[in-house]
């Protein structure tokens, strides 16, 4: 998930920054000081949430918890995740400092795109409806993710097509495990805490 | 207000990450290379960094000035090797697709045979007599056995020595990290707070 530093092309890393610069500064702005908190601990959480290693076929993986994030966070997902990208790749040299922008753009658009499509389907009546979104959300927003990597990929290397379609494929059992932690987590707060997802989009 | 569902989630997530890291115990994902000389062939082992193999990866090998001097893949345990080439420094690139990719350059100090013996070229030490005593034939002979053995003795001890030096998540980096977070959004509440403090105020 994470792109590592000298894979991608300059022009591909360069529209990556721009990007994630232009989403993390809007993400501030609608930031109120009251979910400050709430957006820390989810950042937290993606931060731990990419050392959970999964080992799936020929490459190894981890939860990326975007589609939780951008359901309860919005446009804030983007310095969330931007923030906990930045330590990951400092302490861990996971991913990169250069490719910062691209793995940002990367995690936080599906994570705001899973915002505008299941918010409200999270946000309705009953905790059934919030398992579906989770679900929904945890699938989609890592499907995109796995999309936005690919996309970053092929601008640079058109070699790397094949490589994709496996990557894709073998993916889905991490995609089912990603939607059903999503929905468990959903559950969770619409039991405990069912206003932490009123956000105004 | 907000604090309060917050907390709930931070505590739901501890719970969670503890439930999910006691099995792996906390190993970042990322792949890794290391190559080494072995006789007249380079190793090539590529692993990730919860100890998984890169199993049929591409290797990419890259002369000093750039050029691809050949391609091949890993096997079904990260391995692969290669004769060696007659070059000072040879970079070896390991592709485990999407993204993950790492380098390692080997270099060769010195031809090898020259090395276990070359304390005996100082002038000042009194081996230089015993030196001058045999032939070049019979020096060239001790050389050789001497490089043999120290590698076969060696390569063992390099490996051990290179995987106990690889990076490996600590509880204590994961830790600081979150410390790091939560100090970064504390700061940003307070800017925040004293930006809306100082909007009442006026």
């Amino acid at each position: 998930m994470h792109i590592a530093e000298g894979v991608c092309s300059g022009p591909v890393l360069v529209a990556g920054l721009s990007l994630a610069a232009a989403g993390v500064a809007y993400g501030i702005k609608r930031m109120d000081s009251d979910s400050v908190p709430k957006v820390g601990v989810l950042s937290s959480a993606f931060f731990v949430a990419s050392l959970i290693h999964v080992p799936i076929g020929p490459v190894s993986t981890h939860l990326v918890l975007n589609g939780l994030m951008g359901l309860l966070l919005g446009w804030a997902a983007f310095p969330a995740i931007m923030v906990a990208l930045v330590l990951q790749a400092v302490l861990f040299q996971y991913g990169g400092l250069t490719t910062l922008g691209v793995n940002t753009v990367n995690m936080a658009v599906p994570a705001v795109i899973c915002f505008f499509l299941f918010g409200a389907l999270a946000r309705g009546e009953g905790v059934n409806k919030a398992a579906l979104a989770g679900f929904a959300c945890g699938f989609v927003s890592l499907t995109l993710s796995l999309i936005g990597v690919a996309t970053a990929l092929l601008l640079t290397q058109k070699a790397f097509l094949t490589p994709v379609k496996i990557v894709l494929i073998s993916h889905i059992p991490i995609m089912v495990i990603e939607g059903i932690i999503t929905a468990f987590a959903l559950m969770f707060l619409k039991k405990v805490k069912p206003e932490i997802m009123e956000i105004d989009s | 207000m907000m604090m309060l569902p917050a907390l709930r989630t931070c505590a739901w997530f501890l719970c969670l990450v503890v439930v999910f890291l006691s099995p792996v115990s906390g190993y970042a994902h990322k792949v890794m290379v290391f190559a080494y000389l072995e006789g007249e062939r380079v190793h090539v082992e590529g692993y990730f960094a919860d100890g998984k193999k890169a199993e049929h990866s591409r290797v990419e090998v890259f002369g000093p000035s750039g050029e691809k001097l050949l391609e091949t893949r890993t096997d079904a345990r990260g391995l692969t090797s290669f004769p060696v080439f007659e070059l000072p420094e040879i970079r070896i690139v390991l592709d485990a697709s999407m993204g993950h990719k790492a380098e390692y350059t080997l270099t060769r100090e010195s031809p090898a045979p020259e090395a276990p013996l070359s304390i005996l070229d100082s002038p000042d030490t009194p081996v230089v007599r015993t030196r001058e005593r045999t032939g070049p034939a019979e020096e060239e002979l001790i050389r050789e056995i001497m490089s043999e053995e120290l590698e076969k003795a060696l390569v063992p001890i390099v490996r051990e020595l290179r995987l106990n030096a690889r990076d490996r998540t600590t509880l204590t980096e994961i830790i600081g990290g979150v410390g790091y977070i939560a100090g970064i959004f504390g700061l940003i509440m307070y800017f925040k707070s004293r930006g809306r403090r100082s909007e009442d105020g006026s």
